[in-house]
């Protein structure tokens, strides 16, 4: 009698559940991964999906987040789908990070969402952190975060009497200052390594657009590099004057002593934005921005795009997803939550925008020169060797002929897929 | 009783097979790829026989990794046994809300590493971390000190975190093996006039032996393994000083994605704990003649 219950259950479960497997089937279907989990990342997503929905009502979009920050857990997970040949239909990732899927010929070319009215609204540098080698587009940009800003507390400036400086001799008066009284000029968190580098990586892009583009594109491999030697003396004698104990606390940490006025400035991305306007601080009045000396003219690009991986299970509706990513109105609703500008420069910064982001917008499109940046740039392990490099010989040695010699080396031994051109442009 | 021993069978089978696939398998699976070329995001699996583990002997990492990792083994081993023994005893007399004391001491055992990583991060911040705070506060500021910004006393940072998370674990181990040696023994020497310290070294500690061989394992078998815990608290810094083996593993495969590099590491990780254990288990159970 049990028997012939258990049996009867498990009879009807199994024929439930294909029933409830036919039933499922929707035609229409978008399944995309990405790793903005967190809040405002969330909403910024959310938000472009909406618009996506709003064209394409019968969609469902399935969204396969994966939590970790720029995306090192997604990336694994996006290996093995796509060496299962069991790729999304769409996924998040910094340009250079899909160079070896293009190397593999898992990437399909998505050259028609690149039409005539896109190519003219999105800079160049845009595009070709689009593009790989073979000069097609594989990608579109979703969400522009600009690299290298030196943020600072306009509080502290004014105690000091200090101003923006416009010469590096400027800058490291106005360090030597800040420390005669106390203050910790620079904030620095490098527990997690990478801060370090970031503003390294700045202060290459200091010694002017002509040698970034050289450095990105592999050849100082000479360890007496006079440019080379300059950026890494800088960041030497910036460690001079940074918190003391920046070894134990994390980017945002330190971003948090800008606000609360104990360091006067930092040295990061624009995703400090977030975090100072979280502590209550306003733009212009709290805080505000200046650009190290030889970067002045140049807009440094961190950008995360879209792609369309061969074997995805809906290509036309991925591509439909693709064409909307690239219109202003999903460019300016993912921007708008997440402190990013939109890839567009027609796009209408709505008064959800807040001023900082006008001003972020005003400088993209009236600057001379832009750069990738180095992390969208160059290939995952010369970035992570160089941090490494960057971590051991200057953080903890302080030994910039050291760090030279070692980052030189890395230069020449590292494999450089694609060559950028970084001349000026419109 | 043929039938009973197909029923075990049957029943012991899926667990098996599990472990062959799973760990025999993809152990093999990781010895094969450390003898080939893979690097990179497309597999290779063209052989370069024992290339990737030439380089790795020849890596300062490997070596610095390996240091660390053994500082790490030779505190963290004997001290987390060592603080396990001593709170079971104390546990042992028969205390008034025992249950109480013993959930409290398991329970940093049952928090994740990366939930106390991040404690004992901020814990240990020079500027504003409880430590330096406590000193300062009980008056022994010269105490004060960087932890683990400094690259001398990081790898003992991280090892007193450790043993502070597994001394509960090592407790309760230690505890049951006390509660299982008879009474009657103790009360025999008490009777012929045994002083406590002559009790507890020459009665109850050798009668601890399974505790002490079990717990050894256990806490060498982490130590070998432990990654997360390190990655949380300092990523292998400042510098290289934290790197151990599972650290600098982990970066070459998923950082570098040198894969059939950190497949050798892996292989080499192994071979240690092997190394380590086998010998120790040997001289201990052959004497029992099992």
């Amino acid at each position: 009698m049990k028997k012939v219950a258990v049996g009867t259950f498990l009879v009807l479960f199994c024929g439930g559940l294909a029933l409830a497997g036919l039933g499922q089937e929707k035609p229409s279907i978008l399944e995309i991964y990405h790793w903005w989990t967190s809040g405002s990342e969330k909403a910024a997503i959310e938000a472009a999906i909406d618009v996506f929905l709003s064209k394409y009502p019968d969609v469902t979009v399935i969204q396969s987040p994966v939590a970790g920050g720029g995306g090192i857990t997604m990336r694994q997970v996006i290996h093995t789908l796509m060496l299962a040949g069991e790729a999304p239909d769409s996924f998040q990732s910094y340009p250079f990070g899909l160079v070896p899927y293009w190397q593999a010929g898992m990437l399909q070319p998505i050259d028609e969402v690149w039409t005539e009215e896109v190519r003219a609204n999105i800079p160049d540098v845009v595009e070709d952190m689009c593009k790989m080698p073979d000069g097609h587009y594989y990608a579109v940009p979703l969400g522009i975060q600009q690299a290298g800003v030196v943020f600072y507390n306009k509080h502290v400036f004014e105690k000091y009497g200090l101003q923006e400086p416009r010469t590096w001799e400027e800058f490291w008066q106005i360090c030597e200052t800040l420390k005669a009284n106390g203050v910790d000029a620079i904030a620095l968190g490098d527990r997690n390594a990478w801060p370090l580098t970031y503003i390294f990586r700045t202060l290459v892009a200091a010694e002017g657009i002509e040698y970034y583009e050289a450095f990105i594109n592999g050849q100082i491999t000479a360890p007496n590099d006079a440019g080379l030697l300059d950026a890494l003396n800088k960041l030497n004698r910036m460690l001079d004057y940074v918190n003391s104990d920046h070894a134990a606390l994390t980017w945002d940490q330190a971003v948090a002593l800008v606000a609360k006025g104990e360091a006067a400035m930092n040295i990061m991305g624009e995703c400090a934005v977030g975090e100072l306007l979280i502590a209550g601080l306003d733009y212009p009045e709290d805080f505000d921005v200046f650009f190290l000396p030889g970067t002045e003219d140049i807009y440094g690009v961190s950008l995360d795009v879209f792609c369309l991986p061969k074997g995805a299970k809906h290509p036309e509706t991925a591509l439909k997803w693709l064409k909307v990513l690239v219109t202003p109105e999903a460019q300016a609703a993912f921007a708008a939550p997440k402190g990013f500008i939109p890839a567009r420069t027609d796009a209408v910064l709505g008064p959800e925008f807040s001023d900082y982001q006008r001003a972020s917008m005003e400088r993209f499109k009236s600057v001379k020169y832009y750069r990738p940046g180095m992390w969208s740039g160059t290939p995952p392990a010369f970035m992570t060797q160089l941090t490494d490099i960057i971590a051991d010989k200057i953080g903890l040695q302080r030994n910039p002929a050291a760090a030279a010699a070692a980052i030189a080396e890395l230069q020449a031994s590292t494999e450089w897929p694609i060559t950028w051109d970084l001349g000026p442009k419109g | 009783m043929a039938k009973e021993k197909l029923i075990v069978g049957l029943l012991v089978l899926p667990a098996l097979v599990s472990t062959l696939f799973f760990f025999y398998g993809f152990s093999g699976w990781n010895l094969y790829v450390s003898f080939t070329n893979w690097e990179g995001f497309v597999p290779s699996y063209r052989l370069v026989g024992l290339a990737n583990y030439v380089s790795l002997f020849r890596d300062p990492l490997f070596w610095t990794s390996l240091k660390n990792n053994l500082i790490l083994i030779a505190i963290f081993v004997p001290g987390t046994m060592l603080v396990g023994l001593v709170l079971a005893i104390l546990l042992d007399q028969e205390v008034r809300g025992e249950g109480a004391f013993r959930t409290i001491y398991l329970l940093p055992f049952s928090l994740s590493f990366v939930v106390t990583a991040t404690l004992w991060a901020w814990m240990y911040s020079p500027r504003v971390g409880t430590i330096n705070f406590l000193l300062d506060k009980l008056g022994l500021g010269f105490l004060k000190s960087g932890w683990i910004t400094d690259p001398n006393l990081v790898m003992y940072c991280i090892t007193a975190a450790l043993i502070w998370q597994f001394a509960g674990y090592s407790t309760v181990i230690f505890l049951a093996g006390l509660r299982s040696i008879p009474e009657s023994h103790i009360k025999a020497a008490q009777v012929d006039g045994a002083s406590s310290y002559t009790i507890y070294r020459r009665i109850i500690v050798p009668q601890l032996k399974a505790s002490f061989v079990t717990s050894f394992i256990i806490f060498m078998c982490f130590a070998l393994k432990a990654f997360d815990f390190v990655w949380v608290l300092t990523r292998g810094g400042p510098g290289y000083s934290s790197h151990i083996l599972g650290v600098t593993m982990y970066k070459e495969t998923f950082g570098l994605e040198k894969y059939a590099y950190g497949a050798a590491y892996a292989t080499v990780i192994l071979i240690v704990s092997l190394v380590i254990v086998v010998p120790f288990l040997y001289r201990v159970y052959a004497k029992e003649g099992r």
